[in-house]
């Protein structure tokens, strides 16, 4: 079964959750080789995805897990297609450009397109997200300008990890139904395909990632807090071997999150489109305890309600 | 006859579900007043007595603990009611999710007053101070009464009132319905319980009590 596969109720195949009540289930394999630095396991994780989809766009936001992704691609010997979405009024120009900086440097011509708020708001924001199950605004937003493209997409995703008011209050990893598997459910429409498993792409890739001497310090605190935008990321990236990419000089990154500057265009919209599917997101966690002993044991299906 | 109560288990699905099934195949012979509230307790996904699972989750499912089932038991051990609760995920409170009493349950009242007392009791212990209540309107009153001896503890609130088949004005309402439109108006409870302070006049105090800088 695939990596982070997941289902609700007792079929496999059932990627639509109906009620507020519904079990939900998580597919986590174990490593089955000894696993290598994070940047080699990026780069066999590019290599694998290219191989796959040969003409595949990355979404560049700009942000640090888009960088890493294509320079891994780059790394592999691989120049991959680039898509960014340019939002309006330079909404994100500060993540576009540093977008653009990248293709720049790779001499990558980055297929750009440029959203239109109003319009995906009043004629295709509700449809889509009913048709995808997209519980949140910009995952919406993905969701209807990838269909629009037509191409195959991959999405960066990240190492979500995060300590909280989960019950355990234990640093966990999580997956959440709507940023993480809202492309199941779109490939599910589409001949062409959304992939956002990037940095989950493998059991040794997520491995290497938890297992990095910054990642196990910080797992050891017991604040709440997560792999925010800050220097923590510039040092686990540094320490997983992207010494090229980041370095102690590399200036803190810091993201517009553009659509948040529009007062409530994303939490408004976000709310409008939970009641419309008349349950929020559930997040589902696992300890970063439990996460080792699956990946280096048997593997699990975890189940959560 | 002694009283019998305790949480439900994985164990107990069996049984609850072959006394529910009994109950709806005879519904005609339920109360009036709790007729509709049957109705209510098997609405929260549609699918009759299969929502009853979630309510007796094995441990190894995370979040088994959020939804919680108790029964009462006469002398045989035979199941005579069961009441559901469903703790929500970021406040130290609960919904109360259904009731079912068997079909030969006798005085069925005292029974879920039993029940209740000691649910609240026992989400009181786990740091649960405030439930929700979500009831058809138009049976509201009898809904008062049934929560009469809890309001001696808790302050009782009417939280919002949601017109029927009509999408809440705030999400959150929508949690304490499972994420559920009901064809008719429902009315949403509160109850918060009373502090010690407010609840018992006899305590004194003086200025420097009040001096909390």
């Amino acid at each position: 079964m695939k990596n982070l596969d997941y289902w609700y109720g007792d079929d496999v195949s059932n990627k639509f959750r109906t009620t507020a009540l519904e079990i939900l289930n998580v597919n986590i394999n174990a490593k089955t080789r000894t696993e290598l630095t994070l940047k080699e396991e990026c780069i066999i994780a590019a290599k694998e995805i290219h191989s796959k989809y040969p003409n595949i766009y990355i979404a560049l936001s700009g942000g640090w897990e888009s960088q890493v992704c294509l320079y891994s691609f780059i790394e592999a010997g691989i120049i991959p297609n680039v898509y960014i979405l340019k939002f309006p009024v330079e909404l994100n120009s500060q993540d576009t450009a540093i977008a653009l900086k990248q293709c720049k440097k790779y001499n990558i011509i980055p297929k750009i397109v440029n959203v239109n708020f109003e319009t995906f708001i009043k004629e295709h924001m509700i449809d889509t997200a009913k048709k995808y199950q997209t519980y949140s605004f910009i995952q919406t937003l993905h969701a209807y300008y990838i269909g629009q493209l037509n191409e195959d997409v991959l999405l960066v995703d990240k190492v979500n990890l995060r300590r909280d008011q989960n019950p355990d209050l234990s640093w966990s990893y999580i997956r959440n139904e709507d940023f993480d598997f809202w492309p199941e459910r779109f490939n599910c429409f589409n001949e062409k395909k959304v992939i956002n498993s990037f940095f989950s792409h493998s059991p040794e890739l997520i491995y290497s990632f938890l297992t990095l001497p910054v990642i196990q310090e910080l797992v050891k605190k017991q604040t709440s807090g997560k792999i925010s935008l800050n220097s923590l990321k510039n040092l686990i990236y540094y320490q997983g071997g992207f010494t090229n990419l980041f370095d102690e000089n590399t200036p803190r990154f810091i993201k517009t999150v553009g659509g948040d500057r529009i007062p409530g265009l994303n939490e408004k919209n976000s709310e409008l489109i939970q009641r419309t599917l008349q349950f929020k997101s559930r997040n589902a966690y696992i300890s970063y305890n439990d996460i080792i002993t699956i990946l280096t044991s048997q593997g699990n299906v975890c189940q959560y309600i | 006859m002694s009283v019998h109560i305790r949480r439900l288990g994985p164990e107990d699905l069996i049984m609850i579900e072959a006394m529910a099934e009994e109950k709806f195949a005879m519904t005609n012979t339920a109360s009036g007043i709790f007729e509709d509230v049957f109705k209510n307790a098997i609405s929260e996904n549609n699918t009759n007595t299969k929502v009853f699972k979630y309510f007796v989750l094995p441990q190894n499912v995370y979040g088994h603990d959020k939804m919680r089932a108790f029964g009462y038991f006469d002398d045989d051990s035979k199941l005579l009611a069961v009441i559901g609760l469903r703790c929500l995920d970021h406040s130290p409170s609960w919904v109360f999710s259904f009731i079912v009493t068997a079909h030969k349950c006798g005085n069925s009242v005292r029974i879920i007053k039993e029940l209740l007392t000691f649910a609240v009791d026992y989400q009181e212990k786990g740091g649960f101070y405030q439930w929700y209540v979500v009831s058809k309107l138009e049976k509201f009153d009898a809904w008062q009464k049934l929560f009469t001896g809890a309001r001696e503890k808790y302050h009782h609130y009417v939280y919002a009132r949601v017109p029927a088949n009509t999408m809440p004005k705030w999400l959150d309402h929508l949690q304490f319905s499972g994420g559920k439109l009901f064809p008719y108006d429902i009315n949403i409870s509160m109850y918060m319980l009373k502090s010690l302070c407010t609840s018992d006049d006899s305590i004194e105090f003086n200025e420097r009590d009040l001096d909390f800088l």
